[in-house]
């Protein structure tokens, strides 16, 4: 999996334009158009949602699955700490399949501009935010899938439907009439939204319509209802396995 | 106190009543033999207690303390064996062993001393390195059992701890449970259907039948039925048969593999007890073995399940029948 999450790294290595203007001011704007762009068509385009969800949606259903719950219920820790150190791992997974390609790329590309070390600490802010937002985004969708993963029991089966309900929310129903902007209810446009807010040299994100701070918060709440409900079905659930 | 107490314990999947009204009492330090037959609902109890299945209704204290609300208390103080041995089967024993550890509270260090002392107890010390998956179903059940102790546990609830032992390995679990409560004072509740286990380790039984509990107590206290068989070795058998056969009150008199089976009229038990010690003092005969012939436990069995001694005889046993009453 690491090595798909490399693929925009090697593309920018192949595809890069030509360099007029070397140093760290120019190396910033460069760095948040390519990432700006592998966010949006790759990072966290139907790929890599699929990744993060595959991830998420294993952590207790495998656990369910296999019969190993039943050894977690008779220990004494409790549900709640079950449920968010399953998340949390979940995430730190995440943190590091992404942060590893992002920061090979902000070397690389630190490396092109011939930025040397002052350019590593003028993209370093960028590069933390962008995986903020990619791990907000994904946590949001982390947590929906954790929550079906439990109702469902089986890896394979919740991965199967989270990605369904994912794809028919995202490309098929903003599609029916009564929706106005359709293109809003990708993932992908989203993260446009949410990098216009520190990704203030690019100007190509202006395109991408809607408040950040409206859509953080949205998919804040997605992840703390997701969490909640997660821990209402762990609470109801019976282990048969 | 009793360390487990349920009161009208009840489990429904769907309309099917699969557990009814269990009253359970399990004394501190006994060692509980949950006896029933297959699909009596021993395993569903079971989950019951450790919070896997919910209660359709009834109320479970364990050390007092009410399940499923005082849970971590409780957990913190209960090991568990699975029916069938549940482990994260890429991890090898030791690594499992000391996640177990782990979540039941230890230290790394302790964590790490207890599973080196487990592994050798419970007999894998040689295969601490190998992955669950690859042990046979007897090595996966040891593993279960040192799981289930690593906490330091002072009740151990067991499902059918030995299904998949050999009979070695059986005979030292049983060793080893008898001396886990004689020595440390655990509580160990066991669910089985095999009765000789039972008998062996256990002081307490509770036996349940479709659900229900039919009898619950001490072993010693629960039958009413006296014991009129007797399985009888002396150094003369020939004269011994002789002797008993004239006598009105031996109903029935066989032999077997050099062991003489008497049956005596319960109402002339006494004046047996009186006579036949007498008898072989007198002819000098050497008495080398005299036992009932069946177990209390078996005799509680027969009773509840109404299986009369008398057709018992012919279904289960074959001998040389030498003398026959009515
Ligand atoms: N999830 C379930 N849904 C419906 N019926 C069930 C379920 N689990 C168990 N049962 C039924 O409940 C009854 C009791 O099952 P249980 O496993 O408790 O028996 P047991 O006493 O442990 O038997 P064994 O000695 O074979 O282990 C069985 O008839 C079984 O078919
Ligand atoms: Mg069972």
């Amino acid at each position: 999996m690491l090595a798909i999450m490399f693929l925009p790294v090697v593309v920018y290595f192949f595809t890069h334009g030509e360099i007029t203007e070397y140093g760290a001011k120019p190396l910033e704007r460069e760095f948040q158009i390519v990432m700006s762009s592998s966010l949006i068509n790759f990072w966290v385009s139907i790929i890599g949602q699929l990744i993060a969800i595959i991830i998420m949606s294993d952590l207790l259903a495998s656990e369910i699955d296999r019969g190993t719950m039943r050894l977690l219920l008779v220990k004494p820790i409790k549900k709640s700490e079950i449920v968010l150190g399953k998340f949390f791992a979940g995430m730190s997974s995440l943190a590091i399949l992404y942060g590893l390609p992002f920061l090979v790329m902000q070397i690389y590309s630190t490396l092109l501009y011939k930025a040397g070390f002052e350019g590593i600490t003028t993209t370093f802010n960028d590069l933390l935010f962008a995986l903020g937002v990619t791990l907000l985004l994904l946590g949001s969708l982390g947590a929906f899938s954790m929550l079906l993963s439990v109702a469902i029991a089986r890896p394979l089966y919740a991965s199967l439907a989270s990605f369904a309900v994912i794809f028919v929310v995202q490309y098929i129903l903003p599609n029916l009439p009564f929706f106005d902007d359709p293109e809003r209810f990708n993932l992908s446009y989203q993260i446009g939204v949410l990098l216009k807010k520190s990704f203030t040299l690019h100007t190509g994100l202006d395109i991408y319509k809607g408040d950040p701070n409206v859509s953080a918060t949205f998919f804040l709440s997605v992840i703390i209802l997701g969490i909640i409900f997660t821990l209402l079905a762990i609470y109801r659930k019976e282990y048969e396995g | 106190m009793y360390i487990i107490e349920t009161h009208k314990l009840t489990k429904f999947f769907g309309k099917r009543n699969v557990v009814y009204h269990l009253d359970l009492k399990v004394p501190k330090g006994s060692i509980y033999g949950f006896l029933g037959p297959n699909g009596a609902g021993k395993t569903t109890t079971i989950k019951m207690l450790t919070n896997a299945l919910r209660p359709t209704y009834g109320e479970i204290k364990i050390f007092g303390l009410d399940m499923p609300r005082d849970r971590i208390r409780i957990m913190e103080r209960v090991g568990y064996m699975p029916e069938v041995p549940i482990a994260y089967e890429e991890m090898n024993i030791f690594e499992f062993l000391i996640y177990i550890g782990r979540l039941s509270g230890l230290s790394k260090e302790e964590a790490r001393e207890k599973t080196k002392e487990l592994l050798a107890y419970v007999g894998v010390g040689k295969l601490a390195f190998n992955k669950i998956k690859e042990l046979s179903s007897g090595q996966k059940q040891r593993v279960s059992f040192a799981a289930a102790l690593i906490g330091e546990p002072e009740l151990l609830i067991l499902d059918e701890p030995t299904a998949n032992l050999d009979p070695l390995g059986r005979i030292e679990f049983i060793g080893k449970l008898i001396e886990l409560a004689k020595k440390e004072g655990k509580t160990i509740f066991i669910s089985s259907h095999i009765v000789s286990e039972i008998e062996r380790m256990c002081n307490y039984v509770g036996i349940i039948n479709q659900g229900r509990l039919i009898a619950q107590g001490k072993i010693s206290e629960l039958t009413r039925i006296e014991e009129n068989e007797y399985d009888i070795l002396t150094s003369d058998n020939e004269r011994v048969i002789d002797f008993l056969s004239e006598k009105s009150y031996v109903r029935e008199l066989w032999e077997e593999d050099n062991i003489l089976h008497a049956r005596i009229e319960p109402r002339f038990l006494e004046e047996f007890f009186l006579q036949f010690p007498h008898y072989l003092a007198s002819e000098g005969i050497k008495l080398k073995l005299f036992k009932p012939h069946t177990s209390p436990l078996e005799r509680i069995l027969m009773e509840k399940f109404n299986i009369e001694v008398g057709t018992r005889l012919e279904n289960l046993r074959f001998g040389f029948c030498i003398k026959m009453k009515s």
